[in-house]
Formats: C-alpha cells, sequence, structure tokens
C-alpha cells in the first residue's frame, strides 16, 4: 500500500542535519506497523514524511501506486486518504466536538450537515464520547481530546492511519483508554502506522515492529522476534534501558 | 481573581486621577476667568476718549463711518472705555456698554446693529406690514427711545450699509427690502442672500458671492439677537455662569437657517462613523489580505513578488504621514476623477489603517500553534482553506483587542479629513468656531463627542471578546 524507496531527509539551510538517511519499507494493506526508537532517531519525521507535512529532500514514495513526493500529484487528495493523528491532538479549539468531525467531511467530501452529523455521532459513539458532541475542546480531558482527534481523523474515511506518538502527551491514567481505541481500531482491519514509546501496545496489536535509530530502520520484524531476541545491538541497548 | 480586583483599585484610582484633573481645570477656568476681569484697568474720560479716537483713526472707513455716526448724530455719551486686553474695549455709554472689539467683521456688525436698531420682533408687533417711511420713523423713534438722555436725532437716517472705498459709491437697501424685511424677516435673509443685483443710486449693481458687502447686508439682517441689554452688575461668580450660560447658548442652541448650531456636530458624526467604519472594514480586508501574503510567503516561498508588493505598501504606509497621504490620495488622485471628498477618505484611511491591521493580523496568524495548520493540512485542506477555515478565526479571536485599538486610532485618525472638505465631526466644531468666533466650548464639545465614542468601543469589544471566549480555552 505505501513503498518507500530512498528516503533521505535533511534540515537547516545546507543540510546539515541529516535525519532519515535512505530509509526502504514497504507498508501492506491491513498491516499495523509500530515505529520505536530513541528519540532523535526520525521516526517522527518518518510518518510525517509519509504525508508530505515534511518534505523529503530525496527519495520515493508511493502510496497505492502513485508517488506522492511528485511535484504533479495533489497531495491535498492523497492526505484525505491518510488519518493522521498527533501527540498535541491538535483539535480545533474555537470548533465544538461536533464541529472538529464534521468540518472536514462538508467541506472536501461534499458530504451533506445531516449526514456528516451522524457519521460523526457513529464515530463519537465508537471512541465513547457521544456525550460530548457540544463540549469544545478545552472542556475535555487528554484522553479524550486524543479519542477526538482520532474520530476526526476517521471522518474522512481514510486507508492508512499515522499515529505520531498520540499517547506520549497523556496523563498516565489516560493513555488505556486511547490505546483502546486504537486496539479497536486494529481490530477492524485499519492499516496503521503508529509512532509509539508504548511496548505493551506494540506487543499485543502490531503485526510489526521497525526499530528507527540515526536515520535508519535498524530493524525490522514481529514484535516477538524484537522484543524477545533483538539482533542488532542498538535494539538491544534501547529495549534494555526501556524494559 | 487578586489580579482582576487590582486592576478594579487601578481603575477606580485612574477614574478619580481623571476626575480631579477635570475639576482642577474647571477651577482654573473659573479663577482665570475672574483674574482676567479683575486685571482691566479704569481709564480716565480723557484716555478713555484718546483711545477711543486712536481705536477709530485706526478703523477702516466703513466701521470709522458708523463709529462717527454713533457719536455725532446719537450724542452718545462716553462715560468709559475699558481695556480688558489686547483685543476688547469696553465702552461704557450713558445707556448701556458696548463692546468694541478690535477686530474689523465683530466691530462693524456691532455698528451696524446699533445704528439701525433691527429689532424685528419688536417691530413687528407693531407694525406688522410697513411701508418704508414708516419704518424709517420707527427706527428713529427707536433710537430715541434708547437715547433719551441724547436728545432726539434731527437728521434723516440713511440706510447706509457700506460704502465701498474702491469704486466711491454707495450701497443703500431698496424699499422693497425693508418691506420684505419688517413684513417677513426671514424671507428678507433669503431674499438679500440670493440678491444678484442691487440698485445703487438708481444703477443696477452686481453682488457676486465673494465680495464682502454682500455678506455685510446678510448679517445686518440677521443681527436680531443684538443684545441691548442693561449691563450686568451681579457677583463676577454668577456673571461668569451667565457668560458660559450665554456662550452655551450661542455656540450650540442659536440657530443658522433654521438648524440649531448643534446640528453642525451631529452631521459631522454622521461623517465621522462613516468614514470610519468603511474604512475600517477595508483595512481589515486589506490587512487580512496583506498577512496572508506575507505568512505564505513566510513559511513556504511561495508567493514571492505579492510579498515584494505588500512590503512596497507597508513601507509606503507606514514610512509617510496620514495627512500626506490623504493630501495625495486626494489632490493628486481621485479629486481629478471626479470621485468625492468622502469616498476618497475612506480609500485613504481604509490603505492606511490595512498596513497596520496587516501587522497586527500577521502576529495574530504567527500565534496560533503550528499544529492547528498540520492538523488542516493533515485532513487534505489546501494552505489556504486551512488558513481559512481554521487559522484565521483563531488568529481574528487572537487580534481583536488590538484590532479594536487600531478602530479606535482610526477614529481619531480620520479627524484630518476636514483638510479635503470632509465635513467631519472635526470640521463640525471647526464651523462653529468660525460662526461664534469662540474656541473653547467647540472645540471641547468635539474632544467630548471623540472621548464618549472610543469608550463606547471601547465597552463594546470587550463584550465581544468576553462573548468569543466563552467555550474556547487552550
Amino acid at each position: 500500500m505505501i513503498t518507500v524507496k530512498g528516503l533521505y531527509k535533511e534540515f537547516g539551510d545546507k543540510g546539515e542535519i541529516k535525519v532519515l538517511k535512505g530509509i526502504d519499507e514497504h507498508i501492506e494493506k491491513g498491516e499495523k506497523i509500530v515505529i520505536i526508537g530513541p528519540s532523535g532517531g526520525g521516526k517522527s519525521t518518518f510518518l510525517r514524511c509519509l504525508n508530505r507535512l515534511e518534505e523529503p529532500t530525496d527519495g520515493q514514495i508511493l502510496f497505492k501506486n502513485e508517488c506522492i513526493t511528485d511535484k504533479k500529484c495533489d497531495i491535498n487528495k492523497l492526505r484525505m486518504k491518510m488519518g493522521m493523528v498527533f501527540q498535541h491532538f491538535n483539535l480545533f479549539p474555537h470548533k465544538s466536538v461536533m464541529e472538529n468531525l464534521t468540518l472536514a467531511p462538508i467541506k472536501l467530501l461534499k458530504m451533506d450537515k445531516a449526514e456528516a452529523e451522524k457519521q460523526a455521532m457513529e464515530l463519537l459513539e465508537m471512541v465513547g464520547l457521544a456525550d460530548k458532541a457540544n463540549a469544545y475542546p478545552s472542556q475535555l480531558s487528554g484522553g479524550q481530546k486524543q479519542r477526538v482527534a482520532i474520530a476526526r481523523a476517521l471522518a474522512m474515511k481514510p486507508e492508512v492511519m499515522l499515529f505520531d506518538e498520540p499517547t506520549s502527551a497523556l496523563d498516565p491514567e489516560l493513555v488505556g483508554e486511547v490505546l483502546s481505541v486504537m486496539k479497536k481500531l486494529a481490530d477492524e482491519g485499519m492499516t496503521m502506522v503508529c509512532v509509539t514509546h508504548e511496548m505493551g501496545f506494540a506487543k499485543e496489536v502490531a503485526t510489526r515492529v521497525l526499530f528507527m535509530c540515526d536515520g535508519v530502520i535498524a530493524e525490522s520484524g514481529t514484535p516477538e522476534e524484537i522484543f524477545t531476541n533483538p539482533q542488532n545491538p542498538r535494539t538491544k541497548q534501547f529495549l534494555q534501558s526501556i524494559l | 481573581m487578586n489580579n482582576k480586583k487590582k486592576l478594579i483599585t487601578t481603575k477606580r484610582v485612574f477614574l478619580a486621577c481623571l476626575l480631579l484633573a477635570a475639576v482642577a481645570f474647571a477651577l482654573y477656568v473659573v479663577i482665570a476667568q475672574s483674574l482676567a476681569s479683575k486685571t482691566s484697568r479704569e481709564l480716565t474720560a480723557e484716555q478713555a476718549q484718546s483711545i477711543v479716537n486712536e481705536r477709530l483713526a485706526l478703523l477702516p472707513k466703513v466701521q470709522a463711518d458708523a463709529a462717527v455716526y454713533l457719536t455725532n448724530n446719537m450724542s452718545v455719551e462716553v462715560k468709559s472705555v475699558t481695556q480688558s486686553d489686547d483685543r476688547s474695549l469696553v465702552l461704557d455709554c450713558d445707556v448701556a456698554t458696548y463692546d468694541l472689539y478690535g477686530t474689523v467683521e465683530e466691530n462693524l456688525d456691532k455698528y451696524l446693529a446699533l445704528a439701525y436698531k433691527i429689532d424685528h420682533e419688536r417691530i413687528e408687533k407693531k407694525l406688522p406690514k410697513a411701508n418704508s417711511t414708516i419704518i424709517r420713523q420707527n427706527i428713529k423713534d427707536e433710537f430715541n427711545k434708547d437715547f433719551e438722555k441724547a436728545g432726539k436725532v434731527e437728521k434723516s437716517l440713511e440706510l447706509k450699509i457700506y460704502e465701498v472705498e474702491e469704486n466711491d459709491f454707495q450701497l443703500y437697501l431698496s424699499d422693497e427690502v425693508i418691506d420684505a424685511l419688517y413684513g417677513d424677516y426671514k424671507k428678507a435673509v433669503a431674499l438679500v442672500k440670493d440678491a444678484q443685483y442691487c440698485t445703487i443710486d438708481g444703477q443696477q449693481v452686481q453682488i457676486s458671492n465673494n465680495i464682502p458687502y454682500k455678506n455685510g447686508i446678510v448679517e445686518c439682517f440677521t443681527l436680531n439677537n443684538y443684545d441691548s441689554k442693561k449691563p450686568d452688575t451681579s457677583i463676577p461668580a454668577v456673571k461668569w455662569l451667565n457668560s458660559v450660560k450665554n456662550e452655551f447658548i450661542r455656540n450650540f442652541l442659536d440657530k443658522d437657517n433654521g438648524r440649531p448650531r448643534y446640528m453642525y456636530i451631529v452631521d459631522g458624526l454622521k461623517n465621522t462613523i462613516l468614514v470610519t467604519l468603511s474604512s475600517l472594514l477595508i483595512g481589515i480586508v486589506i490587512g487580512f489580505i496583506v498577512a496572508v501574503i506575507r505568512v505564505t510567503n513566510d513559511s513556504t516561498g511561495a508567493l514571492d513578488f505579492g510579498a515584494w508588493i505588500c512590503k512596497l505598501y507597508l513601507s509606503v504606509m507606514r514610512g509617510t504621514p496620514l495627512m500626506i497621504q490623504l493630501l495625495i490620495i486626494y489632490f493628486v488622485f481621485l479629486l481629478p476623477a471626479g470621485v468625492g471628498s468622502i469616498p476618497s477618505a475612506i480609500v485613504c484611511f481604509g490603505l492606511n489603517s490595512g498596513a497596520y491591521v496587516s501587522e497586527i493580523v500577521r502576529g495574530g496568524i504567527m500565534s496560533v500553534d503550528k499544529g492547528q495548520m498540520e492538523a488542516g493540512r493533515s485532513l487534505g485542506f489546501t494552505y489556504m482553506r486551512t488558513m481559512y477555515h481554521i487559522v484565521l478565526p483563531q488568529a481574528f479571536k487572537a487580534v481583536l483587542p488590538s484590532l479594536a485599538n487600531e478602530f479606535i486610532t482610526l477614529l481619531k485618525e480620520t479627524s484630518v479629513a476636514f483638510y479635503i472638505g470632509v465635513a467631519d465631526l472635526t470640521l463640525g466644531g471647526l464651523k462653529i468656531r468660525s460662526i461664534t468666533y469662540s474656541s473653547f466650548m467647540p472645540l471641547v464639545a468635539i474632544a467630548i463627542v471623540y472621548l464618549i465614542l472610543v469608550l463606547g468601543l471601547s465597552k463594546l469589544v470587550e463584550l465581544l471578546e468576553r462573548r468569543l471566549r466563552k467555550g474556547d480555552n487552550r
């Protein structure tokens, strides 16, 4: 579904900060990829390159056989099919939960208002927040915000969901509710790419775990392989330090 | 909460200071007034006569005529002359006190009014529709009544208004005009105002609008409110209060062409509000466009040319004085194109405030979390649509107080619009000033109107802000 070929990303005026140093990866439909690794390893940058929130310096990304790094492709159309959930939720604070969920479907998918609201209610029910439809983001807890953010991304009926450390900004007791929503989503067969530090989640849900370090994918494998028998010394070191 | 309390206390202290300042100012005015009247010197009869002679010698011939007429024909005995300041002489006669102002027109009015004693109300009651002969007799009688001590007026009263020096002829009022005057006062004023020709010594003479003797005629007829009361002998404080009252009446309630003078301010206010609101609207539209272009250029590198134009526009608008911009836009560009002064002012103030609004809005856009743009983009919105649906509404809220300040500044800045002839609030006050020759009341009045507008607006914005803040906190 997503194919990455020779992806490079450099920051700075002269490209002095090299964050991604040649990444090749293929993600199948229905896969649940969890990306782990030390901070500064390029996990988030890699994820954000997938929907071109970061502009890759070099390399190709194919999404359903369409080259999204090509200047000619309409990235906005493709982004509609790739939901994204952010570490800091990024809900629209001036709009109610309902409006957060219906804005994009109405404006971009040309859904009529009633239909969009019906869909929004279904999604809110799925994330367990049907009673908060008329609340504003400031009235929600972190976990609730993140669940709304997931629902918002789902409202566009995406084919892939990208999660950028969705639980890192949450209080520990709120992490569970977000992860359970993500699990539910995984069970429904959604293709997911998730950057996270929740190893439990990775073990339970992931079909494949990528260990990223120093701008490359140092190791890739099933959760059992990675967590019980890591091959790369960096992976070993990383897992030791966090477990 | 504590902060709020502190703020309220500060506010109260501030208001108290303002109040104190106002009281101090009023006191100053009272004291200054009474001091001024105390310092006026009493002159001996000889000194007074010499000052009168001096002044009379200084007067142009047209006024001297009237003065000489007074002293000779009426035999007014000058009791004393008081000089209260450089420009004002008070002439104390047997029967009344008259101010002899140094300024030309004022002086002329008084003399003429005195000389012809056109007090139409009194005459109207006695002789509703009289012919010119009766009028002349009546005027004589009026004079004699007022100047009993001075003896009978024997010479016939010539209704001479002006002696025009350059052309050496005299201007008389025709009988028709006088009839009209006593038959229907207002009609006469209109008649004289609209008159294009006068009969002078049997010859028809054209009166153009900008020559002074036409104004002289008009003013002669409009001087119905000439004050021939006895001198005010009440104590200084009451005198001052009376003078304030009279000033107020003269500046705001007296009528020109049937409209009380405060209407100049009311009409001006309408124009000021029209200009301010319209130009603010233009300013906000321009400001948002310019800000979006500049932010887009900063963050994506697109729209290079647009950003260059915007920078040029900003430097010009913020680097030159507003008044110069106003004069250039009106006299150089729009007046030749046939655009009126109000639309020109709106265009100019709109362009000018657009420059300031754009900087405010740019700050507002940059204060919105970057994540908002990313969230919008990740849903599939284009850059511009994310801007429109998500970033700008939040930016607008963030900059509302600054925008309100800009609006208030703009409201005050429109006061220069009178330079291109916009009849705004300021010009309303200046008009009254040019009619009554008093500065204090008209100018303070417009200042107060501006102040009330500004305070009202601040309050409104406060309410709006509070409403917007509801349900929205990050």
